[in-house]
């Protein structure tokens, strides 16, 4: 049963999605508690302007698509600080902008081939050594910046009007968390894929939302379902040849569709 | 006027949206030991005071004084305790407990990374036991009553031992017989805690018994002086209607 883990690439794709998914696990939950779930999607269209443009320079799409991603982080937040356009309409915009530079970049630079296909709907079973290690690494710091701010960012999360009151400093805060889930965003990109990077950001963290009793519990069951999602879909995929990030997020949704009857179940229809 | 200390001064404060005059020219004073009752009808500017007051709004004009600090310039945060009009439409299905909820309450006391201790979860069960909810620690706070949830919102403002404690309209929504038993824990924490209080309500009649202080906003301030001058003021006829009965004599 566990052959697939003689493969090399397998280990990789296996180390990779573990890292990146429980960290998208983690971030989803402030997300989706913030009514902000929609930013994943903003921000993978973002990204796919990134990757277009790093295939126009000819340089490295992973760094470009991280530039764009959180510099579109930070436009969004500050086009409903300061603008007053509301969230979702400051991410529909970027999105959009996103989407059509992304094209008119490909079409630009003629990518329109195997590598642009590997971004939109990912490829984790080819995964480089030297992309593990970067992924490996910007988890471990996105990780840490959430360890040190968990606090600040539940109050916020729950209350950020008291939280402000007491001193904490929300906009920074917002700003950090949407920095991050841009990072992540573009990690999420190597494991699904650009189309359903937003699915990972949010799907185990609703998930583990359904049957949570408190905070710290709804984080270690969103983590706890990112990753069977991540390690059945991938061994399916192996198995049966199939897709793996439309395994992993199928799986994820099975997660879904079982804790919220769960939930429907215990306390009945909302 | 008493000789306690001055705790907050609002100083000619003027307050805009847009071209729409919100609050003009007011001037307030509270001083240690004060439960401040502010009072008005709908959209007089009370909660926006409130604000104003706590640093989440910038006054268009005038100037805001904590504990003798400038707003912008304030650091004191544990000095302040405060209980916002939403503690009781919360989302039920936020999955926080109430023990994780009072436990916010301290972190305007800590330094960064803002961890939780083992001796702050001491800290957090006498809150909790102080408001009588210590059996409710590891209860999600959607699934408590409305009254419980105040009583866990009031913990999470108390728990850092500030020196005033703020509260916007907090029994919204509370049946008559948990909103008496709120107003006697205030009365408690006022007196034998020595908290100063700041209460913005629309209903004198309700708190009257409780409050040492009252300021009337209507976009201005009205009255602002003590209990008994209050009462005897030709305000209180202009506010009651004949509607509810003013208990003019503190217990």
């Amino acid at each position: 049963m566990l052959s697939f883990l003689s493969y090399g690439f397998m280990q990789r794709a296996l180390v990779v999605g573990l890292f990146i998914s429980a960290v998208c696990a983690i971030l989803g939950v402030f997300l989706i508690l913030r009514r902000d779930a929609m930013i994943g999607h903003g921000l993978a269209h973002m990204t796919f302007a990134g990757v277009a443009l790093g295939l126009f320079l000819h340089v490295w799409p992973m760094t470009t698509a991280l530039a764009v991603a959180v510099l579109s982080a930070l436009g969004i937040i500050k086009l409903r600080e300061k603008a007053g356009v509301y969230e979702d309409t400051a991410i529909g915009i970027f999105s959009s902008i996103g989407m059509a530079s992304g094209i008119v970049l490909v079409s630009m630079a003629r990518s329109f081939n195997v590598s642009l296909m590997s971004y939109l709907f990912g490829n984790i079973l080819a995964i480089s050594p030297a992309e593990l290690w970067v992924s490996v690494a910007l988890t471990g710091i996105v990780l840490f910046i959430v360890i040190l701010f968990y606090q600040d960012l539940l109050f916020i999360t729950f209350d950020s009007e008291s939280a402000k009151s007491s001193g904490i400093k929300v906009s920074q805060l917002e700003m950090i968390l949407a920095v991050l889930t841009a990072i992540t965003a573009v990690l999420g990109m190597k494991v699904v894929g650009l189309l359903l990077v937003a699915a990972l950001l949010v799907i185990p963290s609703a998930a583990g939302l359904q049957i949570a009793g408190n905070f710290h519990e709804a984080m270690v069951l969103a983590v706890l379902i990112a990753v069977f999602s991540v390690t059945f879909g991938l061994v399916t995929a192996f198995y049966w040849d199939l897709p793996a990030s439309g395994a992993i997020i199928l799986f994820a949704s099975l997660f879904f569709i079982s804790a919220l009857a769960v939930r429907i179940v215990k306390t009945g229809f909302a | 006027m008493s000789d306690h200390q001055s705790l907050i001064s609002v100083q000619n404060v003027n307050f805009t949206y847009g071209s729409t005059v919100v609050l003009s020219d007011i001037t307030i004073e509270i001083t240690e030991g004060d439960f401040l009752a502010i009072i008005g009808p709908n959209g007089s500017g009370k909660t926006t005071l409130l604000k104003l007051i706590l640093g989440l709004l910038r006054p268009t004009s005038g100037r805001v004084q904590l504990f003798g600090q400038d707003i912008e310039r304030f650091s004191y945060w544990k000095k302040l305790g405060y209980v916002p009009q939403k503690a009781t439409h919360i989302d039920p299905f936020f999955p926080v407990s109430t023990q994780e909820v009072v436990a916010m309450g301290l972190l305007s006391s800590k330094k960064f990374p803002r961890f939780i201790t083992s001796s702050d979860r001491k800290v957090i069960d006498k809150a909790l036991e102080l408001v009588d909810m210590e059996k409710f620690k590891s209860t999600r706070i959607g699934e408590l009553s409305g009254g419980q949830q105040q009583r866990i919102f009031i913990a999470r403002a108390i728990v850092n031992k500030p020196d005033v404690l703020f509260l916007d309209e907090p029994t919204t929504g509370v049946d008559a017989a948990t909103q008496s038993r709120f107003y006697d824990m205030l009365d408690v924490l006022n007196r034998i805690q020595n908290i100063t209080i700041v209460l913005v309500t629309h209903d004198i009649g309700v708190v009257s018994k409780y409050v040492t202080k009252v300021a009337c906003l209507n976009q201005k301030l009205i009255f602002h002086g003590n209990h008994e001058e209050f009462c005897q003021s030709s305000i209180v006829e202009h506010f009651l209607r004949g509607e509810q009965h003013l208990i003019c004599h503190r217990h």
